[in-house]
């Protein structure tokens, strides 16, 4: 076993303290004692309630309502219910100072004002004063009550203070992680903080350190990995590691470019904001991957930090990375400075792309083997040249040893050594300080819910469309912030209306329907592929708009010139199977080939033209050829304009649609 | 009937084998926090993979394991020596690389933890640099020894033994 927590909470001493060790059993036992107190009398007496300056404050506060203040609720993360009560959405029963903290505001106020005063001599081994454990509530309410320390017991949180002496905060950052090579399901990013401290500069970024909320997963099995995820069965926690941990994980190991954030803070609310992060060490949330996620965290996290921000609230159906980024962005003077880190891959294309046809044809032959060092075409290079071929190769190397599976401890190096030595041997640095943006910031990306509407005519009638899906990008849309040529639909639906029948009709719902196509080179030699499942029309048969359940996978190659070019071109092999009662033998399964060309004229136009021949021995044998044609126009970031003309074998459709992102 | 149940065991192989073919090349990680992480299924955990390259066996291991704890009363110098140990670790082979060719943002890092003031970075890189192949001697050569053999180079340079104040201890 890997010390895989060790290395999560690699900062210091445990950052999170552990407060009461309480059990659920016992927490429900006194819940229910609490409940029969409250119908028959005390049971017991809290030795706090005797104390006549902490009921003072308890009068004052509800006196002021502080229970309702917005600064109360977002600390202990409450939201509103269905039924007009709160509930708040954090899940582990040590972050709430009352039995009923968990859905009683004012019972949390009065509990955590009292338990302020509790004795520290009262304190077991190893436990926390209430004064430390709930930090940034002790804060708010001596700011808003003006209470006076001298009259509460002292206790000494030297653990707090030392946590904050060494993060030393300074500002913070907020961290979005773009997508990766061949995977548009990465498209989703990831969001974290970074807190950054005194006398770091740009040159020491990477020793600063990172807060992280994830997920921790307990099983291996996709089924219930799906399941727990999306009804919140997992256990989401805040964590604090070096940022140098993740930008190994993000920008070397999955070569995804990371956008900085660094967030407009007063020193007062990054105060607020680590008190904050302190209290959330020492408890969990229900983590869903759709609504509470990473990236909604992120959001209540500096809600606290700043309530006079309303981040968390306007989210529809699903909180997405790109989007939370987005609402930062949005917030006037927020955002202070946006920097962007290159991920492995990019860097090393920065430097192919200085190269020459004939460096670039040395690199390749570096990747294909390491001893064409020692041979002509590249010894006959000046010492320039060889520099940037190397630091080139050296991007690879490191990207695909960090890669391998397994670790020699005998060989910790994973790059090769002569390579390094002749890199050294050079005694050359290059200065190349420019940077290319591979990737767009995700606040310049289209929103990731798509409506359409649309209107049509096919051989026989003019029909009606209107679409949609809650994620997150389709191939045709305008790809500034996504990954190009690629698509990523989750819950696509789409139906009709037919005027000449008037029937309305499912035309399609895909569960899921994905595209990867990136362009094959010498480097990386990744293929290109496709998935999608769903319910599909069947429109090769004469059966009245008929809808079948349909699977189809495509496996194939994509040539670009260069990254640059407009245009690129594609072919795949494909399998499908389709079931449905309107088949002979209910269904068919066969596959075929597919292949195209798609071409943009700058960000805001695009065109695919592609073809389709499929052919199905099993079940109800059939064959059809089908061809498509497509152009998009975006008018603006957010809304574009399709017209669509698809032939499938005989028969002929065209569409017009207003497509609309939010 | 039979067929019908015929055709829906091709779709689910379908499905079933290319969610195999996704799920195979190498570096998938956490795809975020979306549904994409969703369809993707457990992912190799970052943190694990990093422990798989870092060289946590033998002395660095024990390091890793009580970074988290006994240095809570160490005193500040032990703490700063284990805090470059685990950055060299971590950062192997980034480090490295930037070593070889003179200078990088690691490296700068790297520097700061020894000390050193940001106009001798580069000077930092340059020896780095110039002794590689005494600093990093082989594909055996650890993080912990690397940063061993560095600070003897440093301590050995005429200015950065008196800029990078950190070495000594």
């Amino acid at each position: 076993m890997y010390p895989r927590d060790a290395l999560i909470s690699l900062f210091s001493c445990p950052p999170f303290p552990k407060t009461s060790t309480l059990r659920y059993p016992i927490r429900i036992i006194i819940s229910f004692l609490t409940l029969v107190s409250l119908l028959c009398g005390p049971l017991w007496a809290q030795p706090s309630e005797t104390n006549p300056y902490a009921e003072q404050l308890v009068q004052q506060a509800l006196k002021k309502q502080l229970d309702q203040k917005r600064q109360w609720l977002l600390l202990i993360h409450y939201k509103e219910t269905w039924l007009g009560g709160y509930e708040s959405e954090a899940d582990g029963m040590d972050f709430f100072n009352s039995p009923d903290g968990k859905t009683d505001p004012k019972a949390e106020l009065i509990a955590t004002i009292r338990n302020f005063f509790k004795d520290p001599e009262s304190l077991k081994p190893k436990e926390e004063h209430p004064q430390c454990n709930f930090a940034a509530r002790y804060k708010w309410l001596k700011r808003e009550l003006s209470i006076d320390p001298g009259q509460l017991p002292n206790a000494e949180c030297s653990r707090l203070t030392k946590w904050l002496t060494q993060l030393e905060p300074q500002s913070v950052t907020l961290i979005f992680s773009s997508f990766y090579m061949n995977n548009p399901a990465s498209m989703f990013g990831h969001t974290f903080l970074r807190i950054d401290s005194k006398g770091k500069t740009n040159h020491t970024q990477l020793s600063n350190y990172g807060v992280n909320y994830a997920a921790t997963t307990d099983t291996q099995s996709m089924l219930l990995y799906v399941f727990k995820g999306l009804f919140g069965y997992f256990k989401g926690t805040f964590s604090v590691f070096p940022y140098y941990l993740k930008v190994q994980e993000y920008s070397n190991m999955e070569s995804r470019d990371l956008w900085e954030y660094q967030l407009n803070f007063t020193p007062d609310q990054i105060d607020t904001l680590m008190l904050h992060i302190w209290e959330l060490g020492a408890t969990h949330f229900d983590y869903y991957y759709f609504q509470e996620n990473c990236s909604y965290h992120m959001l209540t996290v500096l809600e606290v930090a700043n309530p006079d921000l309303e981040l968390s609230d306007d989210f529809f159906i699903s909180v997405q990375p790109v989007d939370t980024v987005k609402i930062l962005t949005e917030q006037e003077g927020l955002i202070s400075k946006i920097t962007y880190r290159p991920a492995i891959l990019s860097r090393m294309e920065r430097k192919t792309d200085q190269m020459k046809d004939a460096e670039k044809d040395i690199l390749y032959d570096l990747v294909e083997n390491t001893d064409a060092i020692k041979e002509d075409p590249y010894q006959q290079l000046n010492t320039p040249q060889k520099a940037l071929v190397l630091d080139a190769y050296l991007d690879y190397l490191e990207y695909k040893g960090l890669g391998k599976e397994g670790f020699d401890p005998k060989k910790p190096l994973r790059i090769p050594h002569a390579i390094l030595l002749e890199r050294s041997k050079l005694k050359y640095k290059r200065q190349d300080t420019e940077v290319t943006q591979f990737s767009a910031p995700p606040e310049t990306a289209h929103g990731t819910d798509q409506l359409r509407l649309g209107v049509g005519v096919n051989d026989n009638e003019v029909f009606q469309e209107i679409a949609y899906h809650p994620t997150l990008h389709d191939i045709m849309a305008r790809e500034v912030g996504y990954k190009e040529d690629s698509q990523f639909l989750f819950l696509d639906i789409v139906a009709r209306y037919y005027y000449e029948s008037k029937k309305y009709r499912l035309e399609r719902f895909r569960l899921l329907d994905i595209i990867s196509l990136t362009p094959y080179e010498p480097i990386f030699k990744k293929p290109s592929w496709k998935i999608n499942l769903g319910v599909d029309t069947i429109r090769d048969l004469d059966c009245d708009y008929c809808n079948s359940f349909k699977g189809n996978i495509g496996y194939g190659y994509t040539y670009k010139p260069n990254h640059r070019s407009p245009y690129i071109l594609f072919v795949m092999a494909e399998l499908e199977a389709e079931a449905s009662d309107k088949l002979e033998d209910d269904h068919r399964a066969g596959g075929g080939v597919s292949g195209g060309l798609f071409i943009n004229f700058g960000e805001n136009w695009k065109l695919q033209l592609s073809a389709e021949y499929k052919r199905f021995p099993l079940g109800n044998t059939s064959e059809y050829v089908r061809y498509d044609s497509k152009l998009r126009f975006s008018p603006a970031k957010d809304v574009d304009l399709r017209l669509e003309y698809q032939r499938f074998d005989q028969k002929d459709q065209g569409l017009f649609s207003i497509n609309l992102f939010f | 009937m039979k067929k019908y149940l015929i055709g829906s065991a091709i779709l689910f192989t379908l499905v079933a084998f290319s969610g195999m073919a996704i799920a195979h090349p190498a570096g998938y990680g956490d795809a975020g926090c979306g549904p994409g992480s969703l369809v993707f299924g457990k992912k190799r955990d970052g943190a694990q993979l990093l422990a798989a390259m870092m060289d946590i066996y033998g002395t660095s291991h024990s390091t890793a394991i009580t970074f988290g704890t006994s240095n809570c009363g160490a005193d500040k110098l032990s703490r700063k020596r284990q805090e470059r140990e685990t950055f060299a670790s971590i950062n192997y082979n980034s480090l490295v690389k930037e070593m070889a060719a003179g200078k990088g943002e690691n490296l700068d890092s790297l520097a700061s933890m020894y000390g050193c003031s940001q106009d001798s970075y580069g000077d930092f890189g340059s020896i780095a640099q110039e002794n590689f192949g005494t600093i990093v001697k082989d594909e055996s050569t650890s993080s912990k020894e690397m940063l061993g053999s560095l600070e003897q180079q440093i301590s050995g340079h005429a200015l950065l033994s008196k800029t990078c104040t950190g070495v000594i201890g």
